[in-house]
């Protein structure tokens, strides 16, 4: 079975090599609703209150391809089918190892799935079992 | 450039086809994605499988080319995690208010 990595809202922004050595291995991607709501409320933030045009403009570009995009990489699109019980477990989480709701919910979802790797450059991840890409550790 | 011929063939219930090649005891399946190929010998399938990865690998770093092309031009890739973080949680206090 093909390895699955698990690509962070940030990693959108900050990852071209890693992703691009990624793709050239054949790893399969995938990603969440979480992280596609992040993703668009940051840019729609970003050009509601950017002044430079030109930056704005840009801005609006990346908003409008960024479906494109997940389609053109294959990115699977994961959904958050929580329970009650992962909620409780999220509670859990978001205490034991300082991390946000957001961040909690991608981690329970990542072990459902069976999914190790994540590309992210929050290091609050290094705080969970998880291998991440993206941030030097012993662990990656 | 070869002649290229599509044909259109109906699927019955059990999912058989009937193939219009004639004088052929044996043909080699192949599934990529929706895409279903069916060639003469293991090593043509493979063969055609294997060009058809490299063609989408090549188009995924195309489009992720393009994709940070744009970012850098907007100095997106400066910023960092906790950066990110702050916008979004701004962005979402700005909601509830």
């Amino acid at each position: 079975m093909r390895e699955i990595v698990f690509i962070d809202t940030n990693a959108f922004f900050k990852s071209r090599a890693i992703l691009e050595k990624l793709i050239k291995e054949g790893t399969k991607l995938a990603t969440s609703s979480i992280v596609i709501y992040e993703f668009v409320k940051i840019i729609d933030e970003l050009i509601a209150l950017e002044q430079n045009e030109k930056r704005r403009q840009l801005y609006i570009k990346l908003k409008n391809r960024f479906p494109k995009l997940l389609k053109e990489l294959s990115i699977d699109i994961l959904s958050h089918q929580i329970t009650y019980d992962d909620l409780s477990r999220a509670y859990d989480i978001i205490s034991q190892k300082n991390v946000d709701i957001g961040d909690a919910l991608i981690y329970i979802l990542m072990k459902k799935k069976n999914i190790k790797k994540i590309l992210t450059f929050d290091d609050d991840w290094l705080r969970l079992d998880v291998i991440v890409l993206g941030i030097k550790t012993e662990k990656s | 450039m070869w002649a290229m011929k599509v044909l259109m063939r109906t699927v019955d219930d059990r999912g058989r086809v009937v193939l219009p090649i004639r004088g052929k005891r044996k043909v080699f399946i192949a599934k990529w994605d929706d895409i279903i190929i069916i060639a003469p010998s293991k090593n043509r399938a493979e063969e055609i499988v294997k060009q058809l990865d490299d063609i989408k690998r090549r188009k995924m770093l195309e489009f992720l080319n393009e994709w940070f092309n744009i970012v850098e031009e907007s100095g997106l890739d400066k910023f960092t995690a906790k950066d990110l973080d702050k916008i979004l949680t701004r962005s979402m206090l700005r909601e509830v208010k």
